[in-house]
């Protein structure tokens, strides 16, 4: 990321090698390529977030208020039976890491995808509102009792706040001629606070303790108790979700240029705006649904993978999906085991790391040059 | 020189309104290969929306526009840009890719969605560079260039999409002297070598240096097309820009000198109510 200021004498040389190459351009000679950053670091990245990912499921699944020892853990892990531990890595550990292992991939990607649809570094799905919005419809399921009728219920609901939240979003967004990172962060507040007041409005009026329980617990996301059941709500959709997400990995760049840049370069905007709305909703949806409200990982997650090996999305989602998931696994152990026996919720803990890099992501925004 | 050779860009009767203001109204215009086009006018003659419908950019009210014989809008967005590039005047970047990575985009269109960049890509991006004469700048990050560097790059960009038509918004405007003749130059040479080259530009100098025809708009209508001796006259001048200015032949160039004396007053002055 070494970037010296260049001269007007490194241009005016610049220049010359340009006219130098264009004069044997029927021979074909091509001046020394430009050195490829990426590929080699690429391999090493994603080598390194593989150990880290693994190191994070071992760790968070074997520390607790019972401590397994790693070799154990790896051990059950890999399939072997016997263990005196396997009840409570299978019944209560595993699915708790799993759970915060997809969401906070699928938190990890949304947070890169909709910062390429608003070309805005700050954009994440707990930002913009979009959670709230999973939230909000996830909390009215519930609170309508809806979620007798199947498992499924609760994921759609959260989904389609979801959906809803972007979209509005993106349509009061994209209004105004003015597209500055403050009037986006503005739409968010509002969202926020007005998804907020619904929430509120709704556990005023819960009509027993057990319910007004189950929506205090979407207002600040947690992993506590998640079990099998959640696993799956939340797998599959993710899974699916970051899978397709992939193909889009080249769009996305072009799409930074900026919409007409993108539209000239080949991209149909409107129909990948289209898809990359309603699978960065699915994302946040199955987050939320299974994990409520957890802040900053969508921001966190993409912003310190930026920074090491650039910006280019064929890199940046898988490696964002893979980071995303060991910080939110983590996230979740310091959560437990930071004041044990008491525990923090999980959106605390990311919510303590996430502002500070939050504020300063606007303080370097705002000493960028804008000529 | 008309008619000799394939018209590749083509547009008629192309109206445009935004927010309820016409902004450009019944254009017609052809430029064929080999031809370095120029769109000249005044502030808010409509030169930028115009070059923005052409590049497909901008939706059109009213009008035809073809490339080749392709209606503009009937082709798929690949398609689309492996015929034109397009380069906007602003070019600002938040994110820090380097400036090969840029000109690399300019592949997108040549590239399968399921299918990787190709060695082949690399090279086109390379030798693209280079013709830009940006090489140097290849690893740079495009954050951290100048307006008239990044200017440079996104040109490398648009040659990479190794298009039919080349469409440029003001592409000198950020440049210093050097890089103006240095950018100039290489859309003179990519005329040469068969492509339809359209250029907005302010100078009108550069205009009458370098390109072949000129296309001058004045409230969203062309007012007057052809040659750069047809087009820059003192009257044209003065009916357009509303200043008294004298055309004669630059003795160093070869090429027409436009000095611009001072602005008139009186009718011309005041005839411009819309003009933002």
């Amino acid at each position: 990321m070494s970037s010296q200021p260049v001269s007007e004498r490194d241009v005016a040389s610049s220049a010359e090698h340009g006219e130098a190459a264009e004069r044997s351009l029927g021979s074909s000679v091509v001046p020394p390529p430009p050195p490829s950053r990426r590929s080699a670091p690429a391999i090493a990245a994603f080598t390194v977030l593989a150990v880290l990912l693994a190191g994070a499921v071992i760790a968070a699944v074997s520390l607790g208020p019972i401590t397994i020892p790693f070799s154990e853990t790896a051990r059950v892990l890999l399939g072997e039976r016997g263990s005196e531990h396997a009840a409570i890595i299978d019944t209560i550990r595993l699915p708790r890491v799993l759970v915060g292992l997809f969401v906070g991939a699928g938190l990890g990607v949304a947070g890169a995808v909709m910062q390429a649809l608003f070309r805005n570094p700050l954009a994440e799905p707990g930002v913009l509102g979009v959670s709230s919005g999973a939230a909000v419809a996830a909390v009215a399921v519930i609170v309508s009792g809806a979620t007798a009728a199947g498992a499924w219920v609760l994921p759609v609901g959260a989904f389609l706040g979801a959906l809803g939240a972007l979209v509005l979003v993106y349509a009061v967004a994209s209004a105004p001629r003015d597209s500055s990172v403050a009037t986006l962060l503005l739409i968010g507040i509002a969202l926020n606070a007005l998804f907020g007041a619904v929430v509120s409005a709704i556990v005023t009026n819960a009509p027993d303790d057990d319910t007004l329980r189950g929506v205090v617990f979407w207002l600040n996301g947690d992993l506590v108790a998640r079990t099998w059941s959640h696993v799956q709500i939340v797998a599959i959709p993710t899974v699916v979700a970051v899978t397709a997400v992939l193909a889009f990995t080249r769009d996305l760049n072009v799409m930074l240029l900026g919409e007409a840049q993108a539209r000239a370069s080949g991209v149909d905007v409107v129909r990948l705006r289209r898809i990359l709305l309603i699978l960065s909703a699915v994302l946040t949806g199955a987050a939320v649904a299974v994990a409520g409200i957890i802040g900053f990982v969508g921001l966190v997650v993409p912003h310190v993978l930026r920074l090491v090996l650039g910006p280019d999305h064929r890199i940046l989602l898988p490696g964002s999906a893979i980071l995303g998931g060991s910080f939110l696994v983590l996230a979740d152990l310091v959560a437990r085991m930071l004041f044990s026996p008491v525990t923090l919720q999980t959106g605390t803990v990311t919510a303590f790391l996430g502002s500070p890099i939050f504020l300063l992501l606007v303080l370097r925004r705002r000493r960028a040059p804008r000529t | 020189m008309m008619g000799q050779r394939a018209s590749l860009m083509r547009a008629d009767g192309v109206r445009v309104d935004i927010d309820g203001r016409t902004i450009v109204d019944g254009v017609r215009l052809s430029v064929a290969a080999g031809e370095m086009a120029g769109l000249i006018g005044p502030n808010g003659a409509g030169k930028t929306t115009l070059l923005r419908v052409l590049a497909g950019v901008q939706p059109a009210a009213h009008g035809d526009v073809r490339v080749g014989d392709a209606p503009l809008l009937a082709l798929r967005a690949r398609e689309r840009a492996r015929r034109l590039a397009y380069v906007p005047q602003d070019t600002t970047l938040d994110f820090d890719f380097t400036a090969h990575d840029v000109v690399l985009m300019g592949r997108h269109p040549h590239v399968g969605r399921f299918e990787p960049l190709r060695p082949a890509d690399y090279e086109v991006a390379r030798t693209m560079l280079a013709e830009a004469g940006a090489t140097r700048l290849a690893g740079q990050l495009v954050t951290t260039l100048s307006g008239g560097e990044r200017q440079l790059v996104h040109l490398a960009k648009a040659l990479a999409h190794e298009p039919d038509v080349l469409l440029l918004d003001e592409p000198v405007a950020a440049l210093d002297l050097r890089h103006q003749l240095q950018v100039l130059g290489l859309l003179r040479r990519q005329a040469t070598r068969g492509l339809a080259v359209v250029a907005v530009l302010h100078d009108l100098e550069h205009a009458a240096r370098f390109c072949d025809r000129l296309f001058l708009l004045d409230g969203g209508r062309l007012v007057a097309a052809g040659t750069p001796r047809e087009v820059l006259t003192e009257k044209t001048l003065a009916d357009v820009y509303g200043v008294r200015a004298v055309v004669d032949d630059d003795v160093a160039t070869g090429a027409l000198r436009v000095t611009a004396l001072d602005v008139m007053s009186g009718p011309q002055a005041d005839a411009r109510p819309d003009r933002a």
